[in-house]
């Protein structure tokens, strides 16, 4: 009898698996701020030693970013290690990233090849406005949803500027669409766990 | 009396519960049936346009900027997009982001045809290819549909492979995303639709 469940009761247990799913959608934000520094970083520091000290080995602070990438790995290994249950919304951003992943790669790798450098940093602004787009309106986060109309925004002022400055633009888009928005979501996720840990 | 009685006996047990709330579930997404008409439109559009320009190029032909009826074809998709709209009292979660990915994929589009051929002159048709395969792969995805995944991949690779193919040969594979990426999972979306329509009858 005490299984029987009336249809109050089971409204609530759906809207109880509802709100879980909400909370899973509740992300830390760690990848995105820890992707934005990454990349704020290296363009700044690209820039001012292109810039300022004209050293033709500047794009070599690059190679910083790996370290971030086998950051990535162990991150993402621990965090499906502890995770319960995979959402829709886990699923279909997994498909987001994914795809702007190989895009990515095969964007630059189509760009080195044909010489077009000039072209680069535009068509990373217009790659990363896609993913950090989709994962606002999926997620439902305003500011992630603005960063990738930025992005996209300053992709079209880097066709009137020079080639030097589109450094600057990349961090102003990763400020906008990783930073800011890694840290609305780092608080949401803190905000709803503090009563869990003050439990 | 009588009324909490039979309410006793209708109330579903834990597992009825779960065994209902699974039931709605694959009830949604049977009905969730793309009809795969955009699909097919796009595809086929996009098809016909690449093997035009190779017409053009290989003949040396001028029939005008044969592309610009891709603009045409965004009639009957507003169309029917706003005829559906209306028809249906409620929008899924699926349907709201498959409608940004394609807002995605458009803007990009834009940027990248536009600002890139337009101030900055070159061939850009692998960039065109690989733009084509993001709302591919997503939605394939989104929907668990593999022709569509497989049809974002293989705008991937037909885009790396561009790269080392003459003009010509590009728009025939621009063709080849066209038929593979979005008329071919197109018409079996659309075998589908009148496949369970045919069972529900």
């Amino acid at each position: 009898m005490e299984d029987v469940f009336d249809e109050k009761q089971s409204l609530e247990l759906i809207a109880g698996m509802i709100n879980k799913a909400k909370n899973k959608f509740t992300e830390s934000g760690t990848l995105y701020l820890v992707w934005g520094i990454a990349v704020l970083v290296c363009s700044i520091a690209h820039f001012i030693l292109w810039h300022f000290f004209h050293y033709k080995q500047a794009h070599y602070v690059w190679f910083f970013t790996w370290l971030v990438y086998i950051y990535q790995a162990i991150f993402l290994a621990k965090k499906k290690k502890n995770q319960k249950v995979r959402t829709y919304t886990d699923e279909i951003l997994g498909y987001v990233w994914i795809c702007f992943i190989f895009c990515f790669f095969v964007m630059i790798f189509i760009l080195l090849y044909n010489r077009k450098f000039d072209l680069i940093y535009s068509a990373i602004l217009v790659l990363y406005a896609i993913p950090t787009f989709l994962s606002g309106a999926i997620l439902k986060v305003k500011s992630l949803l603005i960063g990738g109309i930025c992005c996209w925004v300053l992709a079209c002022i880097s066709v009137f500027i020079s080639v030097e400055f589109h450094l600057l633009l990349i961090s102003t888009a990763v400020l906008l669409a990783w930073i800011i928005p890694g840290i609305n979501l780092r608080n949401k996720y803190l905000a709803q766990t503090k009563p869990a840990h003050n439990l | 009396m009588m009324e909490s009685e039979y309410n006793r006996e209708a109330a579903p047990t834990h597992q009825q519960s779960l065994d209902l709330i699974n039931e709605m579930i694959s009830k949604a997404k049977k009905s969730y049936t793309s009809k795969g008409i955009a699909s097919m439109v796009w595809g086929s559009l996009i098809t016909f346009c690449g093997l035009v320009n190779w017409v053009e190029i290989h003949f040396k032909k001028d029939f005008g900027d044969v592309w610009l009826l891709t603009l045409i074809a965004l009639i009957p998709q507003i169309y029917f997009s706003i005829k559906e709209k209306r028809s249906k009292n409620f929008i899924s979660h699926n349907e709201i982001a498959t409608n940004y990915v394609w807002i995605a994929f458009t803007l990009s589009m834009f940027i990248t045809s536009f600002y890139f051929s337009y101030f900055i002159k070159g061939n850009i048709t692998p960039l065109i290819m690989m733009l084509f395969g993001i709302p591919t792969f997503i939605i394939g995805g989104m929907q668990n549909f593999k022709p569509m995944i497989f049809g974002g991949i293989f705008c991937w690779v037909m885009s790396i492979v561009s790269m080392h193919s003459a003009d010509e040969i590009d728009v025939l594979l621009m063709a080849a995303c066209g038929l593979f990426a979005w008329l071919i999972p197109g018409i079996i979306l659309w075998r589908r639709y009148k496949k369970s329509m045919v069972a529900h009858v």
